[in-house]
């Protein structure tokens, strides 16, 4: 085994483990350092991560910023934070990681710079944009009429409908359908686990302020990915043969 | 890809600022004959300056420039203005002047900027203890530490537009397009947040707040440079050495904003290598900026040495000599950054046109960032409930970070289930009890005497004052140095008293926010102030 081959394997490692931070480890350092000037070495390094299923969003200073790929190993599923997720659960959870990314970013400028830090979010951000877009379409659907039985069956009514009837405040011990805010809070304190944000208390209410790996995650890839995917499906709705 | 080192393109100099340079610039532009000019003119439209009606015109597109500068000022006006800050008359924050507050905030930011211990946004309302407690004496108002917090966190909210969740302001005003007045709406952002190593997130002050701060307006960082150093070498010969001080730390704030502008440009250079002219674009950028940071380097080098040379003439110790020593310090700081901002530079071109080849192949995502709220959240809520259902693990799983599978080690499975029960056992050792016996006392490191000359000055406080206020007065005074050093261990220990000791101490000391070097002694500078009756019963 070449020292090439151990050295990629190593920065990979560091790009996993949540707490690595480059200024405090002088080896985590100096391969983003070879991984930034040394560009056999880079390739290398992309290449061994494509093929266990990871891209790389950035390597820098920062840290290696680790992604899976839709069918990776090391992609986390709802039902790796909820044991119990009922397909409204699931819903809702999707709703949720999105509202945050909106609340996090809500005009597109705030992702162009690469180092300007998004403000903190809170727990009542989230549920506010949520509950304001689900108002909105209610306001605009006031007018329409109720729908059919087959449609509610075949689950052919507007997502938003399952946010809306979910209410906000609730047991925070329930494990299925849980209220909004309590699901909320919980997706937000995983993501401090994973290194994603972290907290900012505050006398009002809790603040969780976005990390460097998440600005870079949701800049970099996804926030165009998750563009792009629910641009095919909205095309899929409104073509004719839907 | 919009690529831009300054408001013009390349780094321009202004001919009316003096730069010091061993050999004087070569002329940029050719000289032309009359004719020629009054031709371009008239292809132009123009009459030359003198001959033209005076208001001729309607506008002109730098009074736009320089309006939409100046514009960045009225978030800060509402804020001398408003009541939602210190919460109008007889609230506890009415005799604050959140106005004054702001621009100390403004000051530490800049002052503070790219150093190593650079404090994060939550740390400045702690930093602002030393105005607020000078507010507080001035309007006869009791100190209290809690209150402070409360106050800078007020200021520092409205500042980043915390209930605007962090979004700019925006203010609205008239240009016009050739004759016709138009309403236009602008984004100003007054302090934003920037992601350093370590996961620290620092404030940054806009470039326009920047400008109007340092009074610079709307020039490009790279003029400033070029202005800001030929006025602190006018200042270092003139003997100006407060102002050249004041100099350094503008230079020293604009190294590190044009060093984090190019490396900004740098990184988006290279994350979409594809979309950049490499032919003519890049190069030209590189090469501007590298004859940019030559220059400030050799112009860098030229200060420092003049201010070595007045340092060597003055007397150690003294008040200029401690800012001419800052104005070195400062100097090479900035000297530094070029350096390492310079290395990157030259790295940068093989390694873009790598990555370039690289992306050529790689599938391209939408360039421009889309609006997460109205074009991803809202569809995908208004989406069939089944159709959404599908994408939903998808979507979610975007915004969380890879996550190791765990793999079953059956030697520490086996190793684990074989272990022996661990019991508590008891005390199985004797242990032998210690014979006790009296020493002599132990020497004292100060007499008596000393610790009441110490006691006697620190009675004396009654009003805030500085520790290095202070220690220059026992200076001045003829006080021992063993006295002295009494009363720096006891501001420190005011500071920070341990558990044990905690209220003995009839004063109270808070970080000033800035730092001293007095004969022997040197660090962050406190500001001390006495209890009072309720604090130290």
């Amino acid at each position: 085994m070449s020292q090439m081959h151990f050295e990629i394997g190593r920065l990979i490692h560091f790009g996993m483990d949540l707490r690595a931070d480059p200024v405090k480890e002088q080896e985590y350092a100096e391969l983003l350092r070879r991984y930034e000037n040394d560009i056999d070495f880079k390739h290398a390094v992309r290449s061994v991560a494509l093929g266990q299923g990871l891209e790389i969003a950035d390597a820098t200073q920062y840290g290696l910023v680790l992604v899976p790929t839709s069918d990776s190993l090391f992609r986390l599923r709802p039902a790796d934070v909820r044991s119990t997720t009922t397909r409204d659960d699931k819903l809702i959870m999707a709703f949720i990681q999105l509202g945050i990314a909106a609340s996090a970013y809500p005009r597109s400028e705030m992702l162009e710079e690469p180092d300007a830090a998004p403000h903190p979010v809170t727990v009542t951000e989230v549920e506010e944009r949520l509950r304001q877009i689900c108002a909105r379409y209610e306001a605009e659907a006031a007018a329409d009429p109720d729908p059919e039985v087959e449609d509610v069956e075949r689950e052919m009514i507007a997502a938003w409908k399952i946010f809306d009837r979910r209410p906000p405040e609730g047991d925070a011990r329930k494990r299925v359908g849980a209220a909004t805010r309590v699901m909320i809070q919980k997706t937000l304190e995983s993501l401090v686990e994973q290194g994603m944000f972290f907290r900012r208390t505050r006398p009002e209410e809790t603040a969780y302020q976005p990390t460097f790996r998440y600005h870079t995650q949701v800049r970099d890839l996804q926030a165009a990915r998750a563009f792009q995917h629910v641009q095919e499906l909205v095309e899929r709705v409104s073509a004719p043969h839907s | 890809m919009q690529m831009s080192f300054g408001a013009g393109g390349a780094p321009t100099r202004d001919p009316a600022v003096p730069v010091h340079q061993p050999t004087p610039p070569e002329p940029r532009v050719k000289r032309v004959s009359e004719s020629r000019v009054l031709r371009d003119l008239h292809l132009e439209g123009l009459e030359p300056i003198g001959r033209r009606p005076v208001g001729s015109s309607v506008w002109n597109a730098d009074i736009t420039r320089r309006m939409r500068t100046l514009l960045h000022a009225l978030p800060l006006f509402r804020l001398h203005h408003s009541d939602t800050i210190v919460g109008g008359q007889g609230g506890e924050f009415a005799h604050y002047d959140a106005f004054a507050i702001a621009f100390r905030i403004f000051d530490l930011v800049i002052e503070n900027t790219g150093l190593e211990n650079e404090p994060e946004v939550e740390d400045i309302p702690g930093l602002l203890t030393p105005t607020l407690t000078a507010m507080d004496v001035a309007a006869g108002v009791p100190v209290d530490p809690e209150r402070h917090q409360r106050m800078g966190q007020r200021v520092v909210d409205w500042l980043t537009n915390s209930a605007g969740h962090g979004e700019p302001y925006t203010v609205e005003y008239t240009a016009f397009d050739g004759t016709t007045a138009k309403r236009r709406s602008l984004s100003v952002e007054i302090l934003g947040r920037r992601y350093r190593p370590g996961g620290r997130i620092v404030p940054r002050l806009s470039a326009e707040v920047t400008n109007l701060y340092l009074s610079a307006l709307d020039l490009p960082i790279e003029d400033q440079q070029i202005a800001v150093e030929a006025i602190m070498s006018a200042q270092i010969k003139r003997g100006s050495f407060s102002e050249a001080l004041r100099s350094a730390r503008h230079a020293h704030a604009l190294s590190v904003q044009y060093r984090e502008r190019i490396e900004s440009i740098l990184r988006e250079t290279r994350r979409n290598a594809v979309a950049v002219d490499w032919r003519e674009e890049v190069p030209t950028l590189l090469g501007a900026a590298r004859q940019h940071i030559e220059e400030r380097q050799l112009t860098e080098r030229q200060i420092r040495q003049g201010a070595e040379d007045k340092l060597n003439a003055l007397e150690m110790g003294s008040p200029e000599a401690r800012q001419l020593a800052e104005v070195i310090e400062l100097m090479d700081r900035c000297f530094n950054q070029h350096g390492s901002l310079l290395v990157r530079l030259i790295q940068a071109l093989p390694t873009f046109l790598n990555e370039q080849a690289r992306q050529a192949f790689v599938p391209q995502y939408a360039r421009t960032a889309p609006d997460l709220p109205r074009d991803v959240l809202g569809p995908f809520m208004a989406l069939p409930q089944a159709i959404a259902l599908e994408s939903a693990d998808y979507l979610a799983g975007q915004f969380v970070p890879p996550k190791p599978p765990g793999l079953l080690s059956l030697i520490d499975l086996i190793e684990w289930c074989l272990r022996p029960r661990v019991e508590g056992r008891s005390h199985s050792v004797a242990v032998a009890e210690r014979e006790m016996e009296a020493v002599e006392d132990e020497p004292l490191r100060w007499s008596q005497e000393e610790w009441e000359q110490a006691s006697a000055v620190l009675d004396g406080i009654q009003e805030p004052v500085h520790l290095s206020t202070l220690l220059e007065r026992l200076h001045e005074e003829g006080a021992s140095e063993t006295v002295i050093e009494v009363v720096v261990l006891h501001g420190l220990f005011a500071f920070a008293p341990n558990e044990e000791s905690a209220g003995t101490s009839p004063l109270r000391a808070e970080k000033a926010g800035g730092t001293f070097t007095s004969r022997r002694h040197h660090g962050h500078d406190l500001l001390l102030f006495r209890l009072s009756a309720s604090e130290n019963p």
